[in-house]
């Protein structure tokens, strides 16, 4: 929508989303204001709305992160579900054109083990979402562009191609995975203490073959904040820098990133993503 | 090595399994150059399209001797069970092959790896021979239709918790990625899966697989009416708010899983079912192969 005052038009967006959390709360789709058509995915599938977490979910978790895109009507949230009796982690992508919803991108995560953390995930962080002083912002385009830089830092193991904080922290699915603790790690983790930059170079995520069908469907200039969605290819074979597989059979992960870029330097990462069938398509046009 | 040109020794049956065999070797050696492909040859595992070369062909470090050949000389269509080393890991694969004259047209590769009491790839590979695999006297035969009928019927009877529906032998065992899944022995079995010693028909009509709502796009590649045999390609949908008999509600989330199942009829009734399925994939998930 073409508006002048992008923080009321970010506020109505917010407003929509609360409504379909509350649709969904309520396991009620009729709620959602949709018009003629829209269109839903889960993890990457299309499936009918009210299919999917609409029949599992047992509650929402109060918290959780909303951002908002005013100039392109997209709204996205991050937050934490009961899905009978289990927590999982819920990303949750509006397209709103005018009054309607016509755009329902969702992936939950349902992993265990070490990189799930739904309190995390939560937990309220509001220096993340403050608006930069106008002298620390970054136009859209290089907001797009360092999005990619870090991507492809990754796929090519080559940190020096990122403009990057040295106390840049990422967290993905809630839990650090930057600058941690070293007494806090085994030996396989050593790397988790590193720098981003760092990490990368050393080819700690060069098991990590391909950051595909990249998306950017949102971006806040005024809060430095940029989200892409995308896919992770593991194939099982790529060894990283210590010599060990993290993965072993082939996989590709769909993930929500958001970037947080103050004067032009990447200054925190949070990622959610959930493993899928290697090869698989986002459910959406790149 | 040499490239797989596939002709004709002594029958199409021995055809299309030699056709099975050289894709085994070349898939082994990590080689697809080994295999001539037609111009519209399209590939998937686990329900995605991919390139031939990628996905298990990248991970697989053996091919385990043994395994179950299944072939329909008039589909043109062959598909194996058989068991893989994966980076060091056994898993169950099952591959099909569809042979348009002398190339590969369709390659359609599950890959079963290990998750849960469900894995018992050894058993995979066992010789059936003289059971699963005989052929029966015509007396014994269905038609193909009638084939793809009674496999149709053992899914409708799960969808809707009705085991008369379906024409099964008493006896008639199921395994499930090489398992066991009825009449077990009791003693063997935990509180919460005694019912996997009940017979196939009362599994069905007690409701015990009621947190199965569809089983939906069936498609039935091969079809041997000499041996009895159907195999039908499917996916489960597991919305995860179902319950079964009992009342407890198996995962809790939705997901979908893409399964090959074989039958065994002999004399119009199910004498044995083998499925292989894949561990859970996103709800919804299409097979990526028209119906």
């Amino acid at each position: 929508m073409t508006t002048v005052d992008t923080e009321a038009e970010r506020e109505r967006l917010i407003g929509m989303m609360n409504l379909y959390l509350e649709a969904l709360e309520a396991r009620d789709p009729s709620r959602i204001p949709t018009g003629s058509f829209v269109r839903f995915t889960e993890n990457t599938r299309q499936i009918p709305l009210g299919a999917g977490l609409w029949r599992t979910m047992s509650g929402r978790h109060p918290g959780g992160h909303w951002f908002a895109d005013a100039e392109r009507g997209q709204v996205e949230y991050w937050g934490a579900v009961d899905e009978m009796g289990m927590d999982t982690i819920l990303g949750v992508r509006l397209r709103v054109e005018g009054r309607v919803v016509t755009e329902i991108e969702t992936v939950a995560i349902r992993g265990r083990g070490s990189f799930f953390n739904p309190p995390a995930v939560i937990e309220a962080y509001p220096a993340f979402h403050e608006p930069l002083d106008p002298s620390e912002r970054t136009p859209r385009e290089r907001l797009v562009e360092i999005a990619n830089l870090y991507f492809d830092a990754i796929e090519l193991s080559d940190g020096s191609r990122v403009p990057v904080k040295d106390d840049c922290r990422r967290l993905v699915n809630g839990v650090l995975d930057s600058l941690m603790d070293p007494e806090e790690l085994d030996t396989l983790e050593a790397h988790r203490a590193l720098g981003v930059s760092e990490q990368m170079t050393a080819g700690h995520y060069a098991y990590i073959e391909a950051l595909r069908a990249r998306r950017f469907p949102i971006v806040d200039e005024a809060r430095g904040l940029v989200i892409c969605h995308l896919l992770f290819d593991h194939p099982g074979d790529l060894k990283r820098a210590d010599g060990e597989r993290p993965w072993k059979s082939p996989d590709s992960t769909l993930a929500f990133e958001v970037f947080k870029v103050r004067g032009g330097v990447l200054e925190e990462v949070w990622a959610i993503g959930t493993g899928l069938p290697y090869g698989i398509d986002s459910g959406w046009p790149a | 090595m040499n490239v797989t040109l596939i002709d004709a020794p002594t029958s199409e049956r021995a055809r299309l399994v030699g056709a099975m065999d050289g894709y085994l070797r070349a898939l082994a050696a990590r080689d697809p150059g080994l295999l001539r492909l037609t111009p519209d040859f399209r590939c998937t595992e686990d329900s995605q399209p991919l390139p031939l070369g990628s996905g298990v062909w990248r991970t697989v470090r053996g091919v385990r001797p043994g395994g179950q050949y299944f072939v329909d000389e008039q589909a043109g269509q062959v598909e194996f069970w058989g068991v893989v080393d994966e980076m060091g890991q056994d898993a169950i694969i099952s591959i099909r092959l569809k042979v348009e004259g002398r190339v590969i047209s369709e390659v359609e590769t599950i890959v079963t790896r290990k998750q849960g009491e469900y894995f018992d790839p050894p058993v995979i590979l066992q010789d059936a021979s003289s059971g699963f695999h005989r052929t029966l006297p015509r007396g014994e035969r269905s038609s193909r239709a009638e084939l793809v009928r009674a496999a149709n019927l053992y899914f409708d009877a799960i969808e809707l918790s009705a085991g008369d529906l379906v024409p099964l032998f008493g006896d008639c065992r199921r395994l499930v990625n090489g398992t066991l899944d009825s009449l077990d022995d009791p003693a063997s079995l935990p509180a919460d899966g005694q019912y996997r010693a009940l017979d196939v028909a009362q599994q069905i009509s007690d409701g015990h697989y009621a947190y199965i709502e569809a089983l939906r796009e069936r498609r039935f590649p091969v079809i041997d009416e000499a041996r009895g045999l159907v195999v039908c390609h499917l996916l489960f949908d597991h919305p995860g708010d179902l319950p079964r008999a009992g009342g407890s509600i198996p995962f809790g989330w939705p997901n979908s899983m893409l399964f090959t199942e074989v039958f065994k009829v002999v004399g119009g009734a199910i004498e044995e079912v083998w499925a292989l399925g894949t561990a859970s994939l996103p709800y919804g998930c299409r097979s990526g192969w028209p119906i």
